[in-house]
């Protein structure tokens, strides 16, 4: 990957998190409601106590400036401070990031261990039962909600057989349950992926002359055969982070684990708007970070693509 | 009513009562509690009392994350429960709802009721070794009303009372611009409760992550989303009347946040926590037949009713407000959703509330469809087409109940089949916080779910008083100069059997006019180990948890 390229790529991120940054608080501004009212809905407050917090607040200010403010504070890396906990926007994120960090990884590590054997299987099996076997499931996987999956995992692993904590972020153990029921649903994607890279791929040309020169069948299908058919698979687990990250906000909520998905969730209900914005324009930043990585993963998978 | 308040536990039904009598208390005792009536089990548990093991740890779970533990910015109830481990108040509110010395040894009050002077205690630090003293009260107050404090809470709450002086050492003069009928229920509250000047000027912004209380436990740690740790105080030794005096039995107190409910009864079963707020009260039953406590508290309030708007069709009628009252059974709530936990409510605000009128109840205690179907029909609305539904001049009987998601749907649906029969339709729209202050707010309503929590009556004001209709949160949209003026008087009457005169009128005029529809008390179910003794709550059922004198046994 050329330098050029690189901060090509790096120059048109730019106008992206941009773009980002002002429909986020385009549309949180546009939903109805507002954090003060939110403050002092619990416990009861007067009209009085909203117009002074409004006030002290600077949510008075009219909306351009208040995006004018949030983007240029952001420029200069202040991401603010939470309406509601008054704690610095950016010491937030970078609390909960192991976390979300831990579990996406995880939840890509389990998908690939299910999904990658499965798929080769039933390519090898194609037609027969096996592959009808592994393709229902990879089905069933993909269909199960995830909140679903959290709950009975918890009920039978937590409650039931009482192998692994219920709740809490803290440990390998705590880890188990999310990940694997954050993962399942990409195995599933990942399984279906693999198996059709995998049958294109057993069609070619240089598999057959692979194999008429008397090669092992397991070194056909690992080294000529799934190393081709890994780019598809790549590039599905970059789009995947976007869908892991939504599903962590499920994930995080039901085991009860820190992250960035829980918070920013509490956060839009809130209507918290520094920690929305901030959080928001940390991910997407992320976000286009991970998928230049990705394109740049291609150039060792296949010499042929160059960047 | 007032036994049931004193001990905090509301229970209707019988079987579960057995149920927890048998879970809930040690072998040794269960002599003792079949001769003694239901309501005094707590005071039992005092008796069990013989001698606290100190130490130990307890893992107690509250449903949301605090914001942050400054009483002077915060205004979450969650936050509240860290808040009274931590920080004491200048006086405390008993059970039987009197103010008795806490931080402050004695207070006067001018005959105007414009004045209030404490007098202080003089044994007190705060965590940091820093004195309370009228300083300390000074800067507190000062704090809380400073603009660059952006107080949530607590600048409300102080009010008209806003100008702090120190006349001695431990002697500090509040003066209020108006009379604040409420200012000792506030003062006893969560958000008024005293921290250390010095910890404040040197954490800055980051206060609220680092508070320093001069309450029984000390904070230690805080893991945003993972949990709060707090550790006894062993100097402790200030503890308000009723309980022990000297240092916490608890060591150690872990606070950790599960919103999920289903997740919050599976930690507990698994034995990863010791408490837990909010417990589902279908799981009641279950949990004390597996040997849990289980502790109902009412959480006082104008809560869990439908706000009825006086100004949109066809509710805009006395008549219509009337028939949906008589015509809902609240009684079939708790026993078919609620599976027999907890108590229908048939007045504006719930018993917990001061000044609680019991004698309100009769006016719709009965389910009555008949009467229902005869003030409608007396109002001209009568079923023509033969569809069940009743119309008058073209228009159709027809409700719009907003509702919030996820707050026990089925209650909604219940009252719809109920009010079908009497020959309303209702459409229940679900709409989540801000989108339905929006919607109550342009009238969009009928009816309109509320749930606030406070055991002082003023808040009646917010929700009912013409002022703040169309830009706060009156959903009734109800004119009644006097009304109005009880309101308002609510607010100003210092003496106390004044006041109740008119927190009384306030109920029956609101009632009268059929402004809620109440459905049931607002409860907390409380689920814990049973190895946990003596955690007790306070009047507001919820976030005034008592830690204080809590201890375990083997």
């Amino acid at each position: 990957m050329s330098l050029e390229y690189l901060l090509r790529r790096l120059a048109l991120a730019v106008p992206t998190v941009l773009i980002v940054s002002i429909l986020v608080f385009g549309l949180m501004h546009m939903l109805p409601g507002e954090p003060v009212e939110i403050m002092l809905s619990e416990f009861g407050g007067s009209a009085e106590d909203i117009e002074r917090l409004r006030e002290q607040l600077g949510l008075n200010d009219p909306l351009h400036v208040q995006l004018g403010r949030f983007l240029w504070d952001a420029l200069h890396g202040d991401l603010g401070r939470s309406l509601f906990n008054r704690r610095p926007v950016i010491d937030q994120i970078l609390v909960q990031v192991p976390s979300t960090f831990k579990l996406t990884a995880g939840s890509i590590l389990v998908s690939l261990i299910i999904g990658v054997p499965l798929g080769i299987i039933a390519a090898i099996k194609h037609r027969s039962w096996i592959d009808a076997l592994c393709m229902l499931f990879a089905l069933v996987n993909v269909s199960a909600p995830t909140f679903w999956l959290a709950l009975v995992m918890i009920l039978v692993f937590s409650v039931g057989l009482g192998w692994f904590p219920a709740t809490g972020s803290q440990g390998l153990r705590s880890l188990i349950l999310p990940t694997i029921s954050l993962g399942v649903a990409s195995a599933g994607l990942i399984a279906r992926l693999v198996r059709s890279s995998m049958l294109e791929v057993l069609s070619q040309n240089y598999i057959v002359t692979a194999r008429s020169k008397g090669l092992r069948e397991r070194i056909i299908l690992l080294r000529h055969g799934f190393r081709n058919a890994l780019i598809p698979t790549v590039t599905i687990i970059g789009l995947q982070i976007g869908n892991l990250l939504g599903g962590a906000v499920v994930v995080e909520t039901v085991f009860a684990r820190q992250g960035l998905g829980r918070m920013v969730i509490q956060a839009i209900m809130k209507k918290d708007y520094p920690l929305v914005q901030g959080t928001l324009l940390f991910i997407a930043i992320a976000y286009v970070l991970i998928n230049l990585i990705i394109d740049w993963l291609y150039s060792f998978l296949d010499p042929r693509i160059s960047t | 009513m007032q036994l049931f308040r004193r001990v905090g536990i509301i229970l209707t039904s019988g079987l579960i009562m057995a149920g927890l009598l048998l879970g809930a208390c040690q072998p040794e005792v269960v002599e003792v509690i079949k001769e003694v009536p239901v309501e005094k089990i707590v005071e039992v548990e005092k008796i069990v009392e013989v001698e606290a093991p100190k130490g130990g740890k307890i893992n107690f779970t509250v449903p949301v994350e605090p914001d942050l533990l400054d009483p002077s910015v915060s205004s979450s109830r969650y936050d509240a429960v860290v808040v009274s481990a931590l920080y004491d108040a200048l006086v405390f509110r008993n059970n039987d709802g009197d103010y008795v010395p806490w931080l402050a040894e004695s207070w006067d009050v001018s005959a105007d009721g414009l004045v209030w002077t404490f007098q202080l205690r003089n044994d007190v630090t705060f965590h940091d070794g820093t004195p309370f003293n009228a300083e300390s009260v000074k800067f507190n107050f000062d704090r809380a009303v400073d603009p660059a404090t952006k107080s949530q809470a607590a600048a409300g709450q102080l009010g008209a009372c806003s100008e702090t002086k120190v006349l001695g050492e431990y002697e500090v003069q509040i003066t209020c611009s108006a009379v604040h009928a409420s200012f000792l229920e506030r003062l006893s509250g969560a958000f008024l409760r005293q921290y250390s000047p010095t910890a404040v000027e040197a954490f800055g912004e980051d206060y609220g992550v680092n508070p320093v209380g001069s309450g029984p436990f000390i904070f230690q740690e805080w893991v945003p989303s993972s949990h709060i740790t707090v550790t006894s105080n062993p100097d402790y030794n200030w503890g308000p009347p009723g309980f022990h005096q000297g240092a916490p039995y608890l060591e150690e107190i872990y606070f950790h946040f599960i919103g999920e409910e289903v997740s919050r009864v599976a930690a507990l079963r698994s034995g990863e926590t010791d408490v837990i707020l909010y417990t589902p009260a279908r799981e009641v039953g279950k949990l004390a037949s597996e040997a849990f406590k289980v502790m109902v508290n009412e959480v006082p309030g104008i809560a869990r009713v439908d706000i009825i708007n006086a100004a949109k069709v066809p509710t805009d009628e006395l008549a219509v407000r009337q028939a949906i009252l008589h015509g809902t059974d609240r009684q079939m709530i708790i026993d078919t959703i609620d599976g027999g936990v907890g108590q229908a409510l048939h007045n504006v605000i719930s018993p917990g509330v001061w000044g609680y009128d019991s004698s309100i109840e009769s006016l719709y205690n009965t389910y009555d469809p008949d009467k229902a179907k005869a003030l409608l029909e007396g109002a001209g609305w009568v079923d023509t087409d033969g569809d069940g539904i009743r119309e008058k001049n073209g228009e159709t009987l027809s409700l719009v109940n907003v509702h919030f998601p996820g707050r026990t749907p089925g209650v909604k649906a219940l009252i719809q089949a109920q009010l079908r029969e009497i020959g309303f339709e209702m459409e229940i729209l679900e709409k989540a916080n801000p989108d339905n202050m929006q919607f109550a707010r342009a009238k969009g309503h009928n009816l309109e779910w509320m749930t606030w929590g406070s055991t002082d009556p003023s808040i009646m004001g917010n929700l009912f008083h013409s002022r703040h209709a169309g830009n706060a949160w009156n959903y009734a949209f109800y004119e009644d100069a006097r009304l109005d003026e009880v309101l308002d008087l609510i607010d100003q009457t210092v003496d106390l059997d004044t006041r109740k005169a008119l927190v009384q009128e306030a109920q029956k005029i609101i009632m009268e006019a059929a402004l809620v529809l109440p459905l049931t008390i607002d409860i907390n179910v409380v689920a814990m180990a049973p190895n946990i003794q003596d955690l007790s709550f306070g009047p507001s059922g919820f976030s005034d948890v008592y830690f204080y004198d809590t201890y375990i046994i083997e």
